[in-house]
């Protein structure tokens, strides 16, 4: 056994050797560090004496800004505020280390079991796989994953729903960073709901396919979010159909 | 313990830094959400040094912060990030290919369920005795035998030859 933590080891320090720190690094988190002692220092009882004057006014904004969505650091502009929702979480038998999941195969009975209306597809044709997937830590928020719900020109759309059913997650944001190979488009407004739309870049870049389309927006509190490799022109007609 | 002076500090990043990132990576399976953790880690170490009692060392009360930091990113953004199985986004150009096919192990271990994969992590990468790997994550010896025993059986067809 030891041998073979040896060998491992040393293969792993191997694979991983690659992969290191930028070089600017240690500096980065002292500049950080020495910030948040001066910030600590100084600006404490500036703050405590300002929050009542400057910040309550503007509460309301403080919790949108928690709940961004950023394209390779790029922060979008503000969604709609998300809401704590509450719901009747599903009954699920099995549970893994942090989370509740299980799949049903009826959307309206999910909603019914939730004790939420949220949006449907209405008019459109529901695939016959299609099943809603639903993850949960079991006491702070619920997601919902419609893959493959419908088709648009025989692409497949999936549906992804995000409900926050805490104060302590609403406090702690919920922010939603596209990492690496998505591209901002542009915010268009249905129905006064801001709405987010974003591509994949790979798909453009290398592989010359129809790039998948994402729309991010919060709908009554819930935050949606509806992909398909379609164009964005179909995408907007999805959501002008949902909204209107 | 005296707060740390800056020179210090950036010997302590130096020394400990890379292996706090691959020890997250292999956690959280994504290069930007490692490298938040490591920082947010040494932020912690810098603020609290004065209050490291010494009861255990360095390196392991620099991986329990660190391991609790994943854990936190982990309960926050699981559901937020949208990223690969492991997800380096390592910015060396070209070099994606190799590390990839070349990754055979950390994919292995990275692919096991959260539990397993500490133990591992902790027992392989960091060449802990099980004993210690007890202590950093304050199990049971036999608990730690019993979840390596299980990561080992599902490695096994994947690592053959090496396990």
């Amino acid at each position: 056994m030891e041998r073979e933590q040896g060998e491992l080891h040393k293969k792993l320090v191997e694979e991983l050797s690659v992969v290191s720190l930028p070089e600017d690094f240690a500096s980065r988190v002292m500049q950080q560090a020495k910030k948040d002692r001066q910030f600590s220092k100084r600006t404490i009882l500036v703050f405590a004496v300002n929050l009542f004057v400057i910040l309550i006014p503007f509460c309301a904004v403080g919790m949108y800004i928690y709940e961004s969505i950023s394209v390779n650091q790029e922060v979008l502009p503000e969604l709609l505020p998300m809401e704590v929702k509450n719901i009747s979480y599903l009954s699920v038998e099995t549970t893994d280390e942090f989370f509740f999941r299980t799949e049903r195969i009826d959307y309206k009975e999910v909603e019914k079991e939730l004790g939420i209306q949220l949006l449907e597809a209405d008019g459109k044709t529901v695939e016959k796989d299609f099943v809603v997937q639903y993850l949960s830590d079991g006491g702070n928020w619920i997601r919902l994953s419609l893959k493959n719900y419908f088709k648009v020109n025989g692409r497949p759309i999936d549906w992804k729903i995000e409900i926050i059913t805490s104060e302590t997650q609403k406090e702690q944001g919920w922010d939603h960073e596209y990492l690496g190979y998505y591209q901002y488009i542009e915010t268009v407004h249905i129905n006064r709901t801001p709405i987010h739309l974003l591509q994949d870049t790979v798909a453009v870049s290398t592989l010359k396919i129809q790039s998948e389309k994402i729309a991010v927006f919060v709908y009554d509190g819930v935050r949606y979010t509806i992909s398909g490799r379609i164009s964005i022109d179909e995408l907007k007609n999805i959501l002008e159909e949902l909204l209107q | 313990m005296e707060p740390i002076g800056e020179q210090e500090f950036e010997d302590l990043v130096k020394q400990y830094g890379t292996e706090l990132l691959h020890i997250c990576l292999m956690y959280l399976k994504n290069y930007q959400l490692a490298e938040d953790a490591v920082q947010e880690t040494f932020l912690a170490v810098y603020q609290n040094y004065g209050k490291f009692k010494g009861n255990s060392s360095l390196k392991t009360w620099m991986t329990r912060i660190a391991m609790n930091k994943c854990k936190n990113i982990l309960r926050k953004k699981y559901l937020q990030v949208e990223c690969l199985p492991l997800d380096l986004q390592i910015p060396k150009e070209g070099e994606w290919g190799k590390i990839e096919r070349e990754m055979t192990v950390t994919k292995a271990i990275v692919e096991l369920p959260r539990k397993e994969r500490e133990v591992m992590i902790a027992y392989y990468y960091q060449g802990l005795s099980v004993k210690e790997v007890a202590e950093l994550y304050q199990l049971k010896e036999a608990a730690v035998m019993q979840r390596m025993k299980r990561a080992r059986n599902k490695l096994k067809n994947r690592l053959e030859g090496m396990l």
